[in-house]
């Protein structure tokens, strides 16, 4: 089996930190392989742990981060590598890179699964799997807390939407999107970090793969705030907490939200 | 600008509704089943249907481009869901257009056929605002637009031929015991300060005395395993007009699920937990001092509702 | 010089903070509390490769340096403050690298791959009942009879001595003794790898007890006699008359580990005495944080800190050109005042910061619910002297900085 992992560096939102006027401090911001892409490598190991199969990953994107998630994907066991030049990356537009990850799978496959995580998470767009399965014509599972390969070229995804269960049966090729609920990520050894040092990074240029990497540039990007009135009261004891209890009521009360 | 909506149940209808209204010119809306198209036709002056049967995105999507085919609109309005997201994937790029998600607000620009894109990025710590040119695929926000009410006489209703879905679907809906989170007007959430499984009973019975719903945040649901669902960037978004956190510390990722409400409240015994600084209210101190007395001070209005 | 940690350092580090993050900080508090570390927790830390890190590839160990395994233990103990899996550890990183450097191929064949296996557990053996300070009085005495040694002798104070007893494989110590008799010097020093409990089997003549320790409670520290402990030759490390000289150079490696963990486990501590001081508000509103008094506390114990910090990383460093680079760029002497500095160092910041940050909680750092204390209780042990006390710490400094004909007092 031949399986393609999508692969994207993402910030930590939670260390990002402001300028007074609301400009995102990114340079500053730890960056690293996202929760569910690395979900997806795990799926993909184990598929290849359990039935054999090739494992490449690949990016969009020359920042030093873009280089190191390659490095980190051969970490947890991939095999080869495949990262598309582009500077500026964190400005590409979400089609533009599901195109660059469709042609380099189309130049160096064929794949019979092209996983992803389901959300990156910083903008969680949830899109670039299902761009990717629109642009290639084949079957799209988004979402998976379950993945399993029934038979050869069968698959079945589990994944909870907001309405219930649903478990898709696809034929492969396919795309299938990886929650950061589908498992725990092989944390990778020591000997397994020296080894993906030593291992080559097959470098792409999107002229050679024939895409048009298109960039979207804001007009800003501020820190997201609704003001919010803070009305905080104090409950030490039992009695405090009888206290702000009744203040707390009354003030919703006035807001009018309790019936 | 002409505006195709996707909508799979009538809240989400009648939100993307006046979403279109904000940008001015006729709109429509594709609904994926009979049942829907004639609450629909009260919102929208056209209305197209395909009787699909339970979520398949290509097939679902496949639907959505021959109404667009047929709408030939500028641009699409979609749930910001997770079915909404992958719906938007497959159309933008197979009609070859642009697409945003995590929109907030939208406007036209008088005079040429772009608009102002307000969309949340970062997990939702940020707002980026873009110009974008139609056609283009938008994903909305749950709660960015007031759901509108029914205007005018019943639209037009097309049928669309139901295309084959692309995987076989086996799907199981959730049991829904009580209110829903995703449509109530009160969602009382339990976070991180609930110590056990049976603590629950606290935030489900003061959910129970507000006439509201009740969930969790993430690592209660996936981590312990006390619920099925929470409230998050991953999981639900929820826009009740009151949000009750209870012990629930406030990350990124969960606000991104509970900002839409319109009061949010916070119970929690940590002063610095980051739901203080996005609360209207909040009370510093033991969830398990304060929750009984504020079902002691509902008790005369708990009970059943 | 580049002060900063390679790329592979920091993915390294990395590594063993989310795997800490994972299976030891939700548990550090109970295995603190319970007195042990979960069988399955050591097995899974032998998976992840967190034992023999500077141990080579051929012998079953990760093949790294020993600055990466000082990251590794100050992750650990960041993650456990209470530092008994910290410590567990760091004299299973160590001692293992010490047998590696100088005992003989079929002990190394034999003993390392199932101690990077987290099977097996290597610690140290050297204080006794008379004295821990002073090697050179060591009264055990090892007694050749063909190709194996009769051991005699009693040890105090080993950490480890109820959990090889309790690990699949096994395990033991770095034994230090004297060949044929007691009397006191260098002279006839032997190390030896001792193995009361080897492949499952409990070897005769290993008589344990287990102490009851103040804090660090998740590993057990006690004592053992030997009563005619028969050992092969070939666990023999090093020769006859090296063995005072090899155990201070186990001890160094040991030493800049221990420095490690305390240093990991304070960070831990200054970190939560950080956010109590944003959070805590006194006196119509104000943080903590804006008195000067307490701010200015909190700066100078973080000077303390990093400065700990670079002492490990430095003398970890050389440590690897010592030992790991070919040819070495020190000799072994030149590591013993940078280690001493590291150990000297950690320990007493730890103890410093605890004190302080357990100041700042008042009385709810008093309650076993803020848990701090057991963080002040696990790396006070250390400042009380394991390992090599702090007073030995200041000797070394004073006799190779001043000079060892004004220094020392054993001529």
């Amino acid at each position: 089996m031949k399986i393609l992992v999508a692969v994207k560096p993402t910030f930590d939102i939670g260390q990002l930190k402001f300028e007074k006027d609301g400009t995102p401090l990114l340079d500053a911001c730890p960056v690293s392989l996202g929760e569910a892409d690395r979900c997806a490598l795990e799926e993909a190991m184990r598929i290849k742990e359990r039935l054999g199969a090739t494992v490449a990953a690949a990016t969009v994107g020359s920042s030093e981060a873009h280089y190191k998630a390659i490095r980190d994907s051969y970490a947890m066991g991939a095999d080869e590598g495949y990262l598309v030049k582009a500077d500026d990356p964190w400005k590409l537009d979400a089609l533009s890179v599901a195109s660059a990850i469709a042609r380099v799978a189309a130049a160096t496959g064929p794949y019979d699964l092209v996983l992803t995580g389901s959300g990156a998470g910083d903008t969680h767009a949830s899109v670039i799997g299902p761009m990717i399965a629109g642009i290639l014509g084949i079957p799209l599972i988004a979402g998976v807390d379950r993945l399993e390969v029934r038979g050869p070229g069968v698959v079945a995804g589990t994944c909870k939407l907001e309405d219930g269960s649903y478990t898709y049966e696809a034929r492969t090729p396919a795309v299938v999107t990886v929650t950061s609920e589908a498992n725990a990520p092989r944390i990778p050894n020591l000997r397994a970090i020296l080894r993906s040092k030593g291992m080559q990074i097959r470098e792409m240029s999107a002229e050679e793969l024939g895409v048009d990497l298109r960039r979207l540039e804001p007009l800003s990007v501020r820190k997201y705030e609704i003001k919010r009135k803070r009305i905080i009261y104090k409950a030490e004891d039992q009695k405090g907490a009888a206290e702000a209890s009744a203040e707390l009521l009354a003030a919703l009360r006035s807001e009018g939200v309790l019936s | 600008m002409r505006v195709l909506a996707y909508a799979d149940n009538r809240s989400w209808a009648a939100q993307l509704a006046s979403a279109a209204d904000a940008l001015g010119g006729d709109a429509a809306v594709f609904v994926p089943g009979r049942e829907l198209a004639d609450d629909a036709a009260k919102l929208y002056s056209e209305v197209f249907f395909s009787g699909l049967g339970p979520f398949e995105p290509v097939s679902y999507s496949a639907a959505f481009s021959e109404a667009a085919r047929s709408f030939k609109p500028d641009l699409a309005l979609l749930p910001c869901t997770n079915k909404g997201r992958s719906i938007a994937g497959l159309y933008s790029s197979a009609a070859g257009i642009r697409s945003a998600t995590d929109v907030i607000s939208l406007s036209a620009r008088a005079g040429d056929s772009s608009i102002t894109v307000r969309r949340l990025v970062y997990g939702g710590r940020a707002e980026a605002e873009f110009l974008m040119s139609a056609p283009a695929a938008i994903c909305v926000v749950q709660g960015s637009y007031p759901e509108r009410g029914p205007r005018g006489g019943p639209g037009q209703v097309h049928e669309v031929p139901a295309p084959d879905p692309a995987s076989s679907v086996d799907f199981k809906p959730k049991r829904r015991e009580g209110a829903q989170p995703e449509e109530a007007e009160v969602v009382v959430v339990a976070g991180r300060g609930i110590r056990s499984k049976e603590d629950l009973e606290l935030v489900k019975g003061l959910a129970r005395a507000l006439g509201g719903a009740w969930s969790v945040t993430r690592p209660l649901a996936a981590d312990q395993g006390w619920a099925d669902s929470w409230v998050g960037i991953s999981g639900l978004v929820v826009s009740p007009k009151l949000y009750i956190g209870v012990g629930v510390s406030g990350q990124p990722h969960h606000m991104m699920g509970a900002r839409g409400s319109k009061i949010i409240v916070a119970i929690n015994k940590d002063p610095g937990a980051p739901i203080f600084e996005e609360c209207d209210y909040g009370i510093v101190g033991d969830l398990y001092a304060v929750v009984p007395e504020l079902l002691k001070l509902l008790g005369g209005k708990g009970g059943d509702r | 010089m580049d002060f900063l940690l390679s790329e592979d350092e920091r993915r390294f580090q990395e590594s063993v903070s989310e795997f800490a993050k994972r299976h030891i900080e939700p548990r550090w508090i109970e295995i603190d509390e319970k007195g042990r570390i979960p069988l399955e927790l050591i097995k899974s830390m032998g998976d992840q490769g967190l034992f023999a890190i500077p141990v080579p590839d051929k012998y079953g160990g990760m093949g790294g340096t020993v600055l990466m395994a000082a990251l590794a233990i100050e992750e650990i103990a960041y993650h456990d403050p209470a530092v008994a899996v910290a410590v567990y550890a760091l004299l299973n990183n160590g001692w293992p690298l010490a047998l590696s450097l100088f005992g003989s191929e079929a002990a190394k064949q034999e003993i390392l791959p199932k101690v990077a296996s987290g099977d097996a557990f290597f610690g140290i053996g050297s204080t006794e009942p008379q004295g821990g300070s002073d090697v050179a009085g060591t009264r055990t005495v090892a007694r050749r009879s063909g190709n194996k040694w009769v051991v005699n002798g009693e040890k105090t104070y080993i950490s480890g001595v109820r959990e090889i007893q309790e690990l699949p494989a096994g395990g033991g110590f770095f034994l230090v003794s004297k060949a044929e008799s007691a009397e006191y010097g260098h002279r006839n020093m032997v190390d030896f790898a001792l193995l009361p409990k080897w492949n499952g089997k409990m070897r005769d003549g290993w008589k344990p007890t287990v102490y009851d320790d103040i804090g660090r409670h998740g590993l057990s520290t006690g004592g053992f006699k030997l009563e005619d402990f028969e050992v092969e030759d070939d666990l023999r490390i090093g020769d006859v008359g090296k063995g005072f000289y090899l155990l201070m150079e186990g001890f160094n490696i040991a030493r800049v580990l221990v420095a490690a963990a305390t240093i990991g486990s304070a960070r831990w501590a200054l970190d939560r005495g950080a956010e109590w001081l944003r959070s805590r508000r006194l006196f119509q509103g104000r943080p903590l944080a804006s008195f000067e008094g307490i701010s200015f506390r909190f700066s100078e114990l973080y000077a303390e800190l990093e400065a700990a910090k670079y002492f490990v990383y430095r003398a970890a460093w050389m440590i690897d050109k010592t030992y790991l680079e070919n040819p070495p760029r020190f000799k072994p002497k030149d590591l013993n005042v940078p280690v001493s500095l590291a150990k000297m160092k950690g320990p007493e910041t730890a103890t410093r910061i605890y004190e302080e940050v357990l100041k700042w909680l008042g009385a709810y750092g008093y309650t076993k619910e803020s848990a701090v204390y057991r963080g002040w209780l696990g790396t006070f042990s250390y400042t009380i002297g394991a390992e090599g006390t702090q007073n030995i710490m200041r000797y070394i400094i004073a006799r190779d900085v001043i000079g060892s004909e004004y220094v020392s007092h054993t001529g």
